[in-house]
């Protein structure tokens, strides 16, 4: 994997968690829409605050609507927060800091860009010229398993195909914080796991700092470090929960460890009561 | 390009079916789209050339033979070429005008959400107004020359551009500009990149429906007042009961609108190589 090691840090050496530096802080974050037509506002995140440890691999579950697309925008800089305030590296996030690679729910990927270019636009934003670019981009999507993409339009390619793109693009701007957006919610069972693999197994690999969204539980327990779930809206967060897997992980066989089951109840216990205590006030 | 052009026309999804025999029944299929175009002109002049003879009369609708001979009587005397290249460069000019105009209004109006609905209703309304109304006006104001038909043509076009770039410029994914954004894109990247390739299929598709307004803009200014022209050769001859004069012209529009738009075609080929719907 020579291609992804010359970005790897020594964040990747140790996945410390919490307990490593913190490569984001989000603090009393609460983030209203308000309607174009009426003015009038809705609450997408009430009150959240978060601390995501340099290196760490974090997943955030929630039911959909709760505000998770919402927080990573946050997080981007790509919405401001109507109150509260996000730093990464201690810097508060005030326009779009450099660095921050965002893999979308829909991959964003330009129809009117073949894969490798759609690759290289990651590249030269990253700083690379154009023939640097496409070299890069060329690399990388041989490196995740796409070279079947190269030359063609996203339409030609597969739902899997165009995520593991998307991927590319990302990795291609090199940034030292990956938030992920449900990359693989639109994908039938087997296609997942597949994909799946490649993403962890890629990320992993360049180890820097990660924010998957997911709504799916055991995805979540499969890949991350720490799983933060969200409460359906406004988004809240209901409960927290830290993850004993031994790296490497395997998006699916993980689920087969012994302690899997395990850590799953106890995930399970403290929702329920998160659910119930909701219920009662 | 060619590259691209390549892509488009391997087979997009696969199939049990082998490749070739696809590709057999594909050009088979467009020969008879081309065999079905071919009949149904040749019953329409058919039916033309009897009904004058048997039923309307020629005095009133003319037939083709008659027009093939005018047709070719004015190639010879180099009349046809005259009128033809008066009335497309009103038409191709008028068309040019209007459509830069349209993008450029259509772009400020997509980006300024206040000024857009500010204007709205007088847009709308002077959209709804028939333009050609104008004309008179316009040839008191530019003269009975090019400009006066060529600006008669861009002031019937630049609205339906502006309105579709508008359009496009609001529909635009907001997926591809956030993924530009967070990745710290300049304006330049943005507009190159996202906004320019967005707005192009709702750019073409105005000009498409441009081309007609073009050709109607033209010829209701020679029917106003010039000195050649299609328009004027149709005006001319009705006056003086030369059916076969005033068809021939129609015929010879029916043509220019039909090479427009197949030039369009072409440019939309250029274009919209990844759209998965662009075959036709
Ligand atoms: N651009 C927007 N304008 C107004 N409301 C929005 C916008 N985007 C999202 N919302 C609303 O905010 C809430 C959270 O949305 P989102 O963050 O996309 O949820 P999730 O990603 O968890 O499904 C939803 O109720 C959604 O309807
Ligand atoms: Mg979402």
């Amino acid at each position: 994997m020579t291609v992804l090691e010359a970005i790897r840090t020594p964040a990747a050496v140790d996945r410390a968690g919490a307990s490593a530096p913190a490569k984001i802080e989000v603090a009393n974050v609460t983030l209203r829409y308000t309607r174009k037509q009426d003015q009038s506002e809705s609450t997408a995140l009430d009150n959240v605050s978060l601390r995501v440890g340099t290196g760490e691999f974090l997943a955030i579950v929630g039911p959909s609507g709760c505000g998770k697309s919402t927080l990573l925008k946050v997080i981007n800089g790509l919405l401001r927060p109507s109150e509260g305030s996000v730093r990464i590296d201690g810097k508060p996030v005030e326009n779009v800091p450099d660095g921050v690679g965002f893999v979308f729910q829909s991959d964003g990927l330009l129809p009117w860009r073949t894969a490798e270019e759609n690759v290289a636009i990651g590249a030269t934003l990253a700083g690379r010229s154009a023939t640097d670019a496409r070299q890069r981009a060329l690399e990388l999507l041989t490196e995740l398993g796409v070279q079947r993409a190269i030359g063609k339009h996203p339409h030609e390619l597969s739902g899997g195909m165009r995520k593991r793109v998307a991927l590319a693009r990302t990795i291609a701007y090199e940034p030292k914080l990956y938030l992920l957006d449900e990359p693989f919610s639109a994908l039938d069972a087997q296609t997942r796991i597949h994909v799946g693999n490649r993403f962890i197994k890629t990320l992993e690999e360049i180890g820097q700092t990660v924010i998957i969204v997911t709504h799916d539980l055991e995805e979540a327990i499969a890949l991350a470090d720490r799983v933060i779930v969200m409460s359906a809206a406004p988004g809240r967060i209901a409960a927290e929960f830290k993850i004993d897997l031994p790296r490497p992980r395997d998006y699916y066989q993980s689920r087969f460890h012994p302690d899997f089951r395990r850590q799953q109840q106890q995930l399970w216990d403290v929702l329920q009561r998160e659910m119930a205590g909701e219920l009662n006030s | 390009m060619t590259a691209l052009s390549e892509n488009l026309s391997k087979p997009v999804v696969a199939s049990s079916r082998p490749a070739a025999s696809k590709r057999r029944q594909r050009s088979w299929l467009a020969l008879r789209g081309a065999l079905d175009r071919l009949a149904a002109i040749i019953f329409m002049i058919v039916a033309w050339q009897l009904a004058a003879q048997f039923w309307i009369g020629e005095k009133w609708i003319s037939t083709p033979v008659k027009i093939a001979e005018r047709l070719w009587e004015m190639l010879l005397d180099g009349s046809l070429q005259i009128h033809t290249w008066e009335t497309f460069k009103e038409a191709f000019v008028g068309l040019l005008m209007g459509v830069a105009l349209g993008i450029v209004g259509g772009m400020i109006l997509g980006l300024s959400r206040r000024l857009s609905e500010a204007i709205d209703p007088v847009l709308m309304g002077i959209y709804s107004l028939p333009r050609v109304s104008l004309a008179p006006m316009f040839v008191i104001w530019l003269g009975i020359g090019l400009l006066a038909k060529a600006t008669l043509v861009a002031s019937m076009v630049v609205f339906v551009v502006m309105l579709n770039v508008r359009e496009g410029i609001r529909s635009i994914d907001r997926d591809h500009i956030d993924a530009f954004r967070s990745m710290n894109a300049s304006r330049w990247m943005m507009w190159r990149h996202v906004m320019i390739p967005s707005m192009i299929p709702w750019l073409l598709a105005s000009i498409r429906i441009g081309i007609g307004m073009a050709l109607v803009g033209a010829v209701v200014g020679e029917l106003i007042g010039a000195s050649q022209g299609l328009g004027w050769y149709v005006s001319s001859s009705s006056s003086i009961y030369d059916m076969t004069g005033a068809f021939t012209a129609l015929v010879v529009l029916m043509i220019l609108a039909m090479i427009f738009n197949f030039a369009l075609s072409l440019l939309e080929k250029r274009l919209m190589f990844w759209r998965p719907s662009v075959s036709s």
